[in-house]
């Protein structure tokens, strides 16, 4: 018992030697963040900035960082990670009080597996639409081959 | 001249020569080279591209020579092919154009279901997707590396040029040594995964198609896959441009240049480029030998996955569709129909179904472009 109270504090000051008290998972919180949820896998926090302001500074954050993939939304706009970072995600909205919330996630699986299950469906509705379209482009082929005979 | 200058002009002229620069990863490169030179000209196994492959990695694992780089901004010979050539993913997408004009898609269109076959058949591409994140690859990488499974060297190297460049030479090997080990690798799984009844299975004789259906086919199949994966169309549409100058008739002189002169000029720069990328120190680390394990393994359940999708098809259907031309989904063509016909008529004398597995076969290409397409419009 005492062994894994040892590990526990010695992993918990390790994680926190790694990434500074402003921080989650590597990603720096904009100064002055109102933490509203928090647990191992997620953080939101909002933030007293404009819209614009928050973008920027994340943007400024991730100028140099590879594989890192920014998508403006409207009023959100979403940071991936397609590396091997702690984190997957964070996402900026604009809500419609005007407070401007923050999302940090952390890199998991379920976006992973999502995504490639998806895209594997994808693939299959890709080639259900071409066969579809070449069902019915057949038929009337087809028909139109027969008129032509039958005219003859 | 004293000795002393002669013995310092020799030792000059010494310096010049690759000699003193030699390393042993060199000499692992030139046994990697001799392996596939020995495939491509004794085993015969992809000896179009095995060759020029092979013999680029030897050409480029030698010291001091002026090949893959730059001299006072000037690229060398072999750096333009790969600038110009894969770089700039010129290269596949003129394969493309010759594979299209090459291409009959006749079985296809006479049986279209076949496409579903071809969509199973890239199961493979995405369980290694996976393999590949927990072994510690990014993103980026596993979707180039899952691609092998695919069995499609020009959208192998189109994808991983596009999202991870420096794993190339890799990937582009894999897929090439493992495509023309088809006949090794899919046999025992195709065994495996059917029952005697199953492989004797006849299917209906094909449909004759109409000349107007094959005109309108890369026309219809080009608008369908630029509006649902717009990110492939540069290797779809040449490849429909090229079936479209085939089946028109009115372009004889060009479907005959894309289909022969072009595509063999095309097919050594492609070769002898992507030899050119495994230059010791890039290609002796871990990552190839990761990629040419998972590749088997890719190649494997991709085949899997084509032969379990006509077993689930089959259960709606009441024409039951033999299940050995599933594992044609993954492409290789003609490869892989070769083996299905091979392994039906071990089971049955007098079942032939090449003409049925070259549906499946097409449907790979179309179905390993769109895996490739999807994962384009994952990152970009």
């Amino acid at each position: 018992m005492r062994k894994v109270c040892v590990i526990t504090l010695l992993f918990i000051a390790i994680t926190t030697l790694a990434y500074p008290s402003d921080a989650f998972l590597g990603v720096t919180l904009i100064p002055g963040a109102t933490i509203i949820h928090q647990d191992n896998q997620r953080l939101e926090f909002n933030v007293n900035t404009t819209y614009d302001e928050a973008v920027g500074y994340y943007r400024e954050l991730f100028k140099n960082s590879e594989h890192v993939k920014i998508t403006d939304r409207g009023s959100q706009t979403y940071i991936e990670d397609h590396s091997n970072r702690d984190w997957h995600s964070v996402s900026i909205s604009k809500l419609e009080n005007g407070q401007i919330k923050i999302v940090i996630l952390k890199d998991n699986w379920t976006w992973i597996l999502g995504t490639l299950v998806l895209r594997f469906l994808a693939v299959f509705a890709v080639l259900l639409v071409l066969y579809l379209a070449m069902t019915l482009t057949g038929v009337i082929v087809s028909r139109m081959v027969s008129t032509h005979a039958s005219n003859r | 001249m004293t000795f002393q200058e002669v013995v310092f002009m020799i030792e000059g002229i010494l310096q010049t020569t690759g000699l003193f620069s030699l390393t042993w990863k060199m000499a692992v490169m030139w046994a990697i080279s001799g392996f596939f030179l020995y495939l491509a000209i004794a085993r015969k196994y992809e000896p179009l591209l095995l060759l020029p492959i092979g013999f680029g990695i030897f050409l480029v694992n030698f010291p001091l020579v002026p090949l893959m780089g730059f001299s006072d901004g000037k690229p060398h010979l072999l750096q333009v092919f790969y600038s110009y050539g894969l770089e700039w993913e010129l290269i596949p997408c003129i394969i493309f154009l010759g594979l299209g004009a090459m291409t009959d898609f006749g079985p296809l269109i006479a049986n279209p279901k076949m496409l579903l076959v071809g969509a199973g058949a890239q199961l493979g591409v995405f369980v290694t997707f996976t393999g590949c994140v927990l072994a510690g690859f990014t993103l980026r990488e596993a979707a180039s590396v899952g691609i092998i499974g695919g069995a499609d060297g020009p959208t192998t190297i189109y994808l991983t040029q596009a999202l991870a460049p420096h794993l190339l030479g890799a990937n582009a090997l894999a897929a090439y040594s493992y495509m023309a080990m088809v006949p090794l690798i899919q046999p025992p799984i195709m065994r495996l995964m059917t029952s005697d009844s199953e492989r004797k299975i006849r299917m209906k004789q094909l449909r004759v198609v109409s000349q107007a259906e094959k005109i309108l086919y890369p026309i219809v199949a080009c608008g369908v896959i630029a509006i649902l994966v717009p990110a492939v169309i540069p290797l779809m549409g040449m490849f429909m441009l090229g079936n479209l100058m085939k089946e028109s008739g009115v372009v004889k002189r060009l479907s005959d240049t894309a289909e022969n002169a072009l595509m063999n000029i095309v097919t050594i720069f492609l070769g002898v480029s992507v030899g050119a990328t495994m230059e010791a120190e890039k290609f002796l680390s871990a990552k190839p030998l990761f990629i040419f394990t998972l590749g088997l393994l890719d190649f494997a359940v991709c085949t899997m996955g084509g032969i379990l999708t006509v077993k689930i098809m089959n259960l709606f259907l009441k024409e039951k569709i033999n299940p050995l031309i599933g594992s044609a989904g993954v492409s290789a063509v003609p490869m892989s129909a070769r083996v299905s016909q091979a392994i039906g008529l071990q089971a049955d004398r007098k079942n032939y179904l090449l003409m049925h597995a070259i549906g499946p076969n097409l449907a790979g290409v179309i179905g390993s472009a769109a895996a490739a397409g999807m994962f384009i419009a994952m990152f970009n």
